[in-house]
């Protein structure tokens, strides 16, 4: 999925989730989100960083800078704000989700040709 | 590893007015990514060549990059949202900020020598008088310029437009020309005094001004000519 429509607030929520759990660097954070979408999202892997940047200037992210086989890697992880931003989403997803599953459960009317 | 460059990339987020160090930032990140994604290719079997081509290909095209950041409004720069308060208000303040400090800097070096070494004022010699009075000049003629140069650097890392620097740095030589810096020694223990003043002078303050203002269009001239050479060469 490419479309910036239904692509608003996803990479934030990907993000968040997936840093909650454990610190990463850029690169690894996007092969989680490729590993945990199933590649359901195709974006330019280099379009992550703009969002953590984003993230740790509002505060819900921070980063520190780590020496890792003569490399320097900026890690990432949730901070307690940045924790309470995931909630907030989490239940915005949960809803547009139940919302989708109701209106994909009920059957499509379709009028009549008179 | 890589060689990959990100020159138009850079230039592209600076002119949009993303902050020099978020734009720094980024493209480091993205320097790194795309080191790892190599070591990936070359390590599935590619060659170089391809895995170049697939390593790019992955780290999205530079539009998608460009779009990603631009698209962040809080990574734009203090001097791309508030150009106004920045280039209008900033240079004044950093202006008086350098007399503050550098009027500090004259009264303590006055005060070391007099309590320090016992080495009144009006024993410092005639070497001494005229460090006073270089460093009087260059207060009042000086400090103007280079702080007009200062913003000049400042706009040209960030790709300002030259109306907001010429701005900033004609408020400079319009204030830079009002104030006045003057030390008197006297041979009466105690009795040397120091003045800063602002106001206008209708005898000294017109000439200052120009003697400020010739510098600023010199520099407008050459930035102007700079952004010119840049626009020639991204096109």
């Amino acid at each position: 999925m490419a479309n910036p429509n239904f692509m608003n607030g996803v990479p934030e929520f990907l993000i968040l989730r997936l840093l909650s759990r454990q610190e990463m660097y850029g690169y690894e954070l996007v092969q989680a989100i490729c590993l945990a979408t199933g590649n359901a999202i195709s974006l330019g892997e280099g379009v992550v960083y703009p969002v953590l940047h984003a993230l740790q200037e509002q505060g819900a992210l921070k980063s520190r800078r780590r020496m890792v086989g003569g490399r320097t890697r900026v890690y990432y992880t949730v901070t307690t704000k940045g924790a309470r931003h995931l909630a907030s989403l989490a239940a915005q997803w949960n809803r547009i989700a139940d919302a989708l599953q109701l209106s994909a459960r009920e059957a499509p009317h379709v009028p009549s040709a008179i | 590893m890589s060689h990959l460059r990100f020159d138009t990339l850079r230039e592209k987020l600076l002119r949009a007015g993303m902050a020099p160090r978020h734009v720094r930032a980024y493209l480091d990140e993205l320097s790194q990514h795309f080191d790892d994604l190599m070591r990936a290719e070359t390590g599935s079997g590619q060659n170089h060549d391809a895995a170049f081509t697939r390593a790019r290909a992955r780290l999205g095209s530079e539009d998608e990059l460009a779009a990603a950041m631009l698209a962040r409004p809080e990574l734009r720069s203090l001097s791309a949202r508030f150009p106004w308060a920045v280039f209008g208000i900033g240079p004044a303040i950093l202006l008086a900020l350098l007399i503050v400090a550098a009027v500090f800097a004259q009264i303590g070096a006055m005060k070391i020598s007099e309590y320090g070494a016992h080495l009144a004022m009006r024993d410092w010699g005639a070497g001494g008088r005229s460090l006073i009075a270089a460093w009087n000049w260059a207060m009042m003629y000086v400090f103007p310029p280079a702080v007009a140069a200062a913003i000049f650097g400042f706009g040209a890392r960030r790709f300002i437009g030259l109306r907001w620097l010429a701005l900033g740095a004609l408020l400079v030589a319009l204030l830079g020309a009002m104030d006045t810096v003057a030390t008197l020694i006297s041979n009466v223990p105690h009795e040397s005094a120091f003045s800063v003043g602002f106001g206008f002078n209708s005898d000294k303050t017109p000439p200052r001004i120009l003697f400020n203002i010739i510098p600023v269009c010199l520099m407008s001239a050459a930035y102007w000519l700079w952004q010119r050479r840049k626009s020639a060469a991204a096109d």
